[in-house]
């Protein structure tokens, strides 16, 4: 995992606007940063697409959601180049390919792609300026042109390794499955955190799973966790050693399949009921029916339906009517209260019933304890106990030689044999306490009792539960305040008049009812899993003494214990680490977050929840993650991006998009300052616009002394750039098409300043 | 399958995450039980969503018995 990872070249050949062959070198981070320079629409996206095209089959960069903006082009664009599809005669075959060169440690991958087709007749459709346009068909991944047909459905995808010692590339087909070979290099699962395009860092902070399949992934954490419970299975044994084992053995069974949600066959078990999703037109997806993967299930829904409520509460503030604005902001006010109490109330609530459960029993059996106490200080005032003062007195005595009495102690040793009575008689009562030690424990366990229960008996009372239950009225007694209040604030909106809010009102209400709900499935979910956990760890202990009944089922009792020990490990190393990661995350995200971002003293701190939920908190207190310039939200996801890497010291590839296209001056000017000395050791690839990256900084009214050095100069500075510029062409044959060619920063003129130009 | 086998006899390196074995060795103190869950998570590495319960179980068997043979003392 630690083997530094960096793209060295890719080529591109008739790939979507690239007509013909394409290579970039990429400089390695000792080299330096390379740079992509190109206009918005002419193929800085593709060239991400092409990466993830020739890695894993994809292209999810710049599709985008806005027919009207230039990525609807992209999204009617075949994957096979138009010039080269259209002057290709019919009847031939076509091939496109990307081709990837990367090194991981000492050994070079060469990934390669290739899509065949042959070309039929081709269609086209006449547009409104009478131009003909290509038709595209939508062939399982891939986007071709109307009449051709794919003769590799799949692309050809062949992985070929170079190792330290070997003359030329080798197929690695003979080794494993190139998928196989590709996830260990570069896991598709990680892609989104390597392959940054503006698209999915501006909806960043707004998906909570993010984080987690961030944090989980490239700690590894989530291989931990499956194979927790794939050797959680295993704690089940075969049946056929005996009636009684194979009864045992189905009980255990079918509570397991109950926890992990799986039917007989050991397929996951689904309801029919239809999970919540915010968007009525995508597809349904249905809850697992039972256990942990339900629990999972639901808790995510609270999420998603805990974000739709923000959003609604953001659309609120949009809602034109100054009477819905003021009670909005009462609203949100007051709802942030509610939040903190609620907070509050449940945990002196947890505290409260811990304290009920577990302090309960010293009530119940005071009786029984003051009874203990009696006898164990009847036992000390006769010398029985403590055993350890019993013992010292035997030794002084014999060290001694006399007893108090007058009586000689001395020993007296003929042949090998004590002769003096008293001296054995010492000896043999010294002997008799070997093994009573323990009984010691019940004096101080005596001393416990009596100084902390029984002479403290009402301040016992008092701290335990009489406080706690005055605390948890109190809080509970300000929470209803408070959402009585909420409640009243929610008439009055929907009193206003205003249909809009109304019907957020409306979504609003029934949204919280059904977090309600879902609180209500889990708690209960959660303690029929108690039960039938109790029940099963009966059963196993069963098991166990039925299986070393005979010699095969001692086999088998033995792996069990095998399979119990290593699942106890693996837990413990999971819960630990999940932990460790979290927390280490959070504070390197928070530390980069500050350096990069001017102004950051608004901030008072960063924290990533167990849950995986995330608050950025201003100084009053308030969660601002969701209300983050765009800006303040990519500077924070570069953070966080720099910041998964630390704790597990994996330094793969960096490539990302228009990083700076909506950040202000300042920003701008720290980024171009600091990302040399950022994530050293690994590589780093931006794809700019000139405007972005060449042009002088905008002047900022809070910073008036702010320089107008563009970015790409202030990174000059420090580190060597490496640059290339992608260019459409406007006219002759290949017109609409891209060149990539290496280029360089150069100062043009006072009045258009500097730009990336071709070499 | 026969892919796999030879994948794992000639010992195609499998990263897991040196956190997570440094974390195992504080907690493992058994050397063979050490080498077997890092020989499991190697596997697991490479199952995906869909592998079938079957095969993990009988790949899982394989490993403890290598790691941890049953000798009946009696």
């Amino acid at each position: 995992m630690s083997h530094p990872i960096r793209i060295i070249s890719i080529e591109l050949e008739n790939y979507r606007q690239y007509f013909g062959k394409h290579k970039i070198d990429f400089s390695s981070r000792a080299e330096g940063f390379t740079i992509i320079a190109g206009k918005n629409g002419e193929g800085k996206s593709n060239l991400l697409n092409a990466i993830s095209w020739c890695l894993y089959h994809q292209e999810p960069h710049g599709m985008g959601d806005d027919s009207r903006s230039h990525h609807s082009e992209n999204r009617s664009l075949s994957v096979i180049n138009n010039r080269y599809i259209t002057e290709l005669p019919e009847e031939k075959t076509a091939t496109t390919s990307v081709k990837i060169w990367i090194q991981k440690g000492d050994d070079v991958y060469s990934i390669s792609r290739v899509l065949t087709v042959i070309k039929h007749k081709l269609e086209f459709k006449e547009l409104s300026d009478g131009k003909k346009s290509l038709l595209i068909t939508n062939f399982t991944t891939d986007k071709i042109p109307k009449g051709c047909e794919i003769i590799n459905q799949f692309g050809d995808f062949v992985v070929k390794k170079k190792g330290p010692g070997d003359p030329d590339f080798h197929d690695t087909i003979k080794d494993a499955d190139p998928h196989t070979i590709l996830e260990e290099i570069l896991p598709i699962g990680l892609s989104k955190y390597f392959l940054l395009d503006g698209e999915f860092l501006e909806g960043f902070w707004k998906d909570p799973t993010i984080i987690q399949k961030g944090i989980e992934q490239i700690s590894q954490l989530h291989l931990l966790s499956s194979l927790k419970d794939h050797v959680d299975k295993m704690r089940i044994p075969s049946k056929g050693i005996g009636k009684h084992t194979d009864t045992l053995t189905t009980k255990i069974q079918i509570l397991s399949w109950y926890e992990q949600s799986l039917d007989e066959d050991g397929n996951e078990k689904f309801t029919q009921e239809p999970r919540w999703k915010s968007d009525p037109n995508d597809p349904d997806v249905y809850y697992h029916a039972t256990g942990k993967p339900r629990i999972i299930d639901l808790t995510e829904d609270k999420k998603k339906m805990e974000d739709r409520i923000k959003e609604i509460s953001s659309q609120f503030a949009k809602v034109n009517v100054p009477t819905v604005k003021l009670l909005k902001q009462t609203y949100d006010e007051i709802n942030q209260e509610f939040e903190n109490e609620e907070k509050n109330l449940r945990s002196i609530r947890n505290a409260y019933r811990y304290n009920l459960i577990s302090r309960s029993p010293y009530v119940f059996l005071k009786d029984a304890i003051e009874s203990s106490v009696g006898i164990i200080e009847e036992r000390m005032s006769l010398g029985d106990l403590p055993v350890r003062q019993r013992r010292q007195f035997a030794d002084d005595l014999l060290q001694r030689g006399n007893c108090i009495c007058g009586e000689d102690l001395h020993s007296q040793i003929i042949g090998n044999k004590e002769t003096n009575k008293r001296v054995t008689n010492i000896n043999n009562f010294r002997n008799n306490l070997t093994g009573k030690d323990d009984l010691d424990s019940a004096v101080d366990l005596r001393y416990d009792f009596k100084h902390d229960f029984i002479d403290k008996y009402d301040t016992f009372l008092k701290l335990n539960f009489g406080d706690p239950r005055i605390k948890f009225t109190n809080s509970e007694t300000r929470y209803l305040e408070l959402k009585n209040k909420l409640a009243g604030i929610t008439i009055q909106l929907q009193n206003s008049g205003d249909n809009e809010t109304e019907t957020l009102i409306q979504e609003q209400e029934y949204l919280l009812q059904q977090m309600c709900d879902i609180d209500s499935k889990i708690s209960e979910i959660k303690l029929n899993l108690a039960m039938k956990n109790k029940e099963m760890t009966d059963y196993r202990i069963q098991l166990d003494k039925e299986l070393k009944k005979n010699a095969l089922a001692k086999k088998l009792s033995h792996e069990l214990t095998k399979w119990e020990e290593v699942f106890e490990h693996i837990s413990q190393v999971y819960d630990e680490l999940k932990n460790e990661i979290r927390i280490d995350v959070q504070n390197n995200t928070w530390k980069n977050f500050q350096e990069l971002l001017v102004n950051s003293t608004e901030f008072e701190t960063f924290k990533i929840e167990s849950d995986y939920s995330v608050y950025l908190l201003d100084n009053n207190n308030v969660n601002k993650i969701r209300n983050l310039s765009a800006g303040q939200s990519l500077i924070l996801t570069l953070a966080f991006v720099a910041a998964l890497r630390e704790p597990t010291g994996y330094k793969f590839p960096l490539v990302v998009d228009s990083p700076l296209g909506k950040i202000d001056s300042a920003n701008r000017y720290n980024i171009g300052t600091y990302l040399p000395d950022f994530l050293p050791d690994e590589q780093l690839t931006l794809l700019v616009t000139d405007t972005e990256y060449a042009a002088d900084l905008p002047p900022d009214p809070d910073y008036p002394k702010l320089p107008k050095t563009p970015v790409g100069k202030l990174l000059e500075q420090k580190i060597a750039l490496k640059h290339f510029k992608i260019q459409k062409e406007k006219s002759g044959l290949n017109k609409g098409n891209s060149t990539i060619k290496p280029a360089k920063l150069v100062f043009n003129n006072e009045k258009l300043g500097w730009m990336v130009d071709f070499v | 399958m026969l892919i796999n086998w030879v994948y794992l006899i000639f010992n195609v390196a499998t990263d897991i995450s040196q956190r997570i074995l440094e974390k195992l060795k504080k907690i493992v103190t058994d050397d063979s039980e050490y080498n077997m869950i890092v020989d499991l998570l190697q596997h697991e590495k490479r199952y995906d969503q869909k592998e079938s319960h079957q095969k993990i179980k009988r790949e899982f068997q394989l490993l403890i018995n290598q790691h941890f043979p049953f000798e009946d003392l009696k």
